[in-house]
């Protein structure tokens, strides 16, 4: 099973994956890593590390966090590499979709193998509801 | 019909349908509700995270006869939504064959004194109601999605 660890700043990525789990039911080797202003890198780097170990099965992780180019994104981006080839997947600009999406595959693969589903996942629901509405056209299921 | 799943939810299609009954595998969902199917806006909006691969069908209540009938024919892997169990009993008169009845969002009110799950909350008129369904030989559970576990009701 793919391990996930979700690390953002402030409480985010806690309460996201509280949220996956009231659509999926609740999970296992899931872990949310949350950074806070009086944390240093150093405390960020060895949070992770434990995340990492405490969801890895072997199948290998999906880290997702919060912002390109912020300090949760270049903490977790040295794992890609300080572990082995493989192992670890990082995603920025983590959604909810995406996070859902990785659950049900969890199963699929190695992280690897599903990173770039889980990536498409959650871009493909960032939906504009007005032109999406507009668009429903003559259909059976209206 | 083929249903898989026969459920009240009072949201009808949100996350915990699209998300979290995935390993049903369900190619179709019958949504029985007058404020959905009597508007335009409200059934794009149920349509909005529905897979492609599904097919969906909006019903009014008093359109019952009408989904049986049309239904009947559909061997495609269904879930049936309705709104509340005066629904469900509508739909089981019909003659529709369920051997389940799933009770996924009944949110609470102040006459819905029993409590059943986190999202499930039953009044006593609507007990005997679920009483009078298991007594047609139909399972009533509260489970709001398959990694929960059920609440075996009757």
């Amino acid at each position: 099973m793919i391990g996930i660890v979700v690390v953002t700043h402030g409480c985010m990525g806690i309460e996201i994956v509280k949220t996956a789990e009231l659509i999926v039911g609740k999970c296992e080797k899931i872990e949310a890593v949350p950074f806070f202003p009086h944390e240093s890198g150093e405390e960020l780097t060895q949070k992770v590390r434990q995340a990492i170990d405490s969801v890895n099965d072997g199948d290998g992780v999906v880290i997702f966090v919060d912002l390109i180019g912020g300090n949760c994104c270049t903490i977790a981006g040295a794992f890609l590499r300080d572990e082995e080839e493989g192992n670890v997947e990082v995603i920025s600009g983590v959604n909810l979709p995406m996070v859902i999406k990785l659950i049900n595959y969890r199963h699929d693969g190695k992280a690897k193998d599903v990173a770039a589903a889980v990536q498409k996942a959650g871009v493909k629901s960032i939906i504009n509801l007005r032109e999406m509405i507009d668009k429903v056209g003559v259909s059976c299921k209206l | 019909m083929n249903i898989v799943l026969f459920r009240i939810d009072e949201r009808f299609i949100h996350g915990q349908i699209i998300q979290g009954w995935k390993g049903l595998e369900y190619q179709h969902i019958v949504v029985i509700s007058d404020r959905i199917a009597g508007n335009d806006l409200e059934r794009r909006l149920q349509l909005s995270g529905v897979p492609d691969n599904v097919t969906v069908c909006f019903y009014k209540r008093q359109e019952m006869p009408d989904m049986a009938r049309e239904q009947a024919k559909n061997t495609r892997r269904s879930i049936i939504l309705v709104g509340s169990v005066e629904d469900a009993l509508l739909v089981i008169q019909t003659g529709i064959r369920v051997n389940k009845l799933n009770l996924g969002v009944m949110s609470r009110n102040s006459s819905r004194t029993c409590v059943v799950s986190n999202a499930v909350y039953v009044s006593p008129e609507e007990m005997e109601s679920l009483k009078q369904i298991a007594k047609m030989g139909i399972e009533v559970e509260a489970q709001g999605v398959e990694r929960d576990t059920a609440v075996r009701l009757f």
